[in-house]
């Protein structure tokens, strides 16, 4: 009788009343990866033949913003279209120069050694660290200053040439 | 005679135990969309009952002496980066026990009690944690009842894009 008494007490411990369900949730969080330019034009102004004009624009810069949440690595190259050209004229790269700095915040590898010719090749700018592979929403901050210097003999007109930042990783 | 009476009582004690259980009704996993960094999305939203999670209690013939509770909890989100289960919260949408009103309902806090997960609490026994108890049914509390829920998950500004997922428990005891 005693048996039955303790089984009758297992059994209550062994059948305590239990259900369990369960669900399963997903969510997919976008990648973003861009840049944004503070500025789409940049004007020398009037310039005179053998003349050379410095640092433009000449407050800090044309500001390139880089975002991205892919944690990946990244870098930021710089080069321009077209040489400067009105017409058949054209002022060679030779006297079109980049130069610029990183934020303060910035962590990454700057590439440009003060004043480099502009390329019609992509040259690399700027390289990320890795607390910048995912650096959104407040995204990395990079400053570029131009250089140019009038050939003394280049004949009068409007020059233009498009300059871009190609970002990849 | 001796194991007639054990098989007895063990087929008896089953049958206390035989209505007691919850069921899940959901469309497939609950997928909460394609989000991007600091956006937030509501599955099912706000008052919106189409497609809710629903969570269906059976306790036509348990003991009618105990108290039972429904807890719920979750495991914490996997990825490529960390993601707090902070950011998920459900909802109590809609709750109901079928054609007739049920006074349990009206002892609930409030038909849209909303209250987050909290991981801190979820381990290592969750089910002792008070504040991840979902509904305390009271004793005699007995029939078919059905709890809807709605999800809301924001995304933190800085989250690392990729697939995320965990799993939400739901276990009722008695």
């Amino acid at each position: 009788m005693k048996k039955i008494i303790l089984l009758l007490l297992v059994m209550g411990v062994v059948f305590a009343a239990t259900d369990t369900g369960s669900l399963s949730v997903m969510v997919n969080v976008k990648s973003i990866f861009y840049l944004e330019v503070d500025r789409h034009v940049l004007d020398f102004k009037t310039m005179n033949p053998g003349q050379t004009m410095r640092d433009m624009p000449d407050n800090e810069g044309v500001k390139v913003s880089v975002k991205t949440n892919n944690a990946n690595a990244w870098v930021l190259k710089i080069s321009n279209l077209a040489e400067l050209s009105d017409g058949s004229a054209v002022i060679p790269n030779k006297n079109f120069y980049w130069s610029g700095y990183p934020s303060r915040t910035a962590s990454g590898k700057w590439y440009g050694k003060g004043t480099d010719n502009m390329s019609l090749t992509p040259l690399m700018a700027y390289s990320a660290g890795a607390s910048e592979y995912n650096n959104y929403p407040d995204g990395t901050d990079l400053f570029f200053k131009f250089d140019l210097k009038v050939p003394s003999r280049q004949k009068s007109g409007l020059y233009r040439s498009i300059v871009a930042f190609t970002l990849t990783e | 005679m001796k194991k007639l009476l054990l098989i007895l009582i063990v087929v008896s004690s089953s049958f206390l135990y035989g209505e007691f259980g919850l069921s899940i009704t959901q469309m497939g996993d609950l997928t909460l969309g394609n989000l991007a960094p600091g956006e937030t999305e509501y599955a099912g939203g706000d008052y919106d009952y189409s497609q809710p999670t629903i969570i269906t209690i059976d306790v036509e013939t348990a003991p009618v002496n105990d108290d039972w509770t429904l807890y719920v909890q979750s495991d914490g989100f996997s990825g490529p980066a960390a993601l707090g289960i902070d950011n998920l919260e459900w909802e109590i949408a809609y709750a109901h026990t079928g054609i007739n009103s049920s006074p349990w309902v009206q002892t609930m806090p409030s038909a849209y009690q909303r209250t987050k997960f909290d991981a801190t609490n979820l381990h290592p026994n969750p089910l002792n944690s008070s504040n991840q108890v979902y509904y305390r049914g009271n004793a005699g509390d007995r029939g078919q009842f059905q709890f809807n829920f709605n999800w809301h998950i924001t995304i933190p500004d800085n989250q690392r894009a990729g697939s995320y997922s965990t799993r939400v428990w739901f276990t009722l005891i008695q």
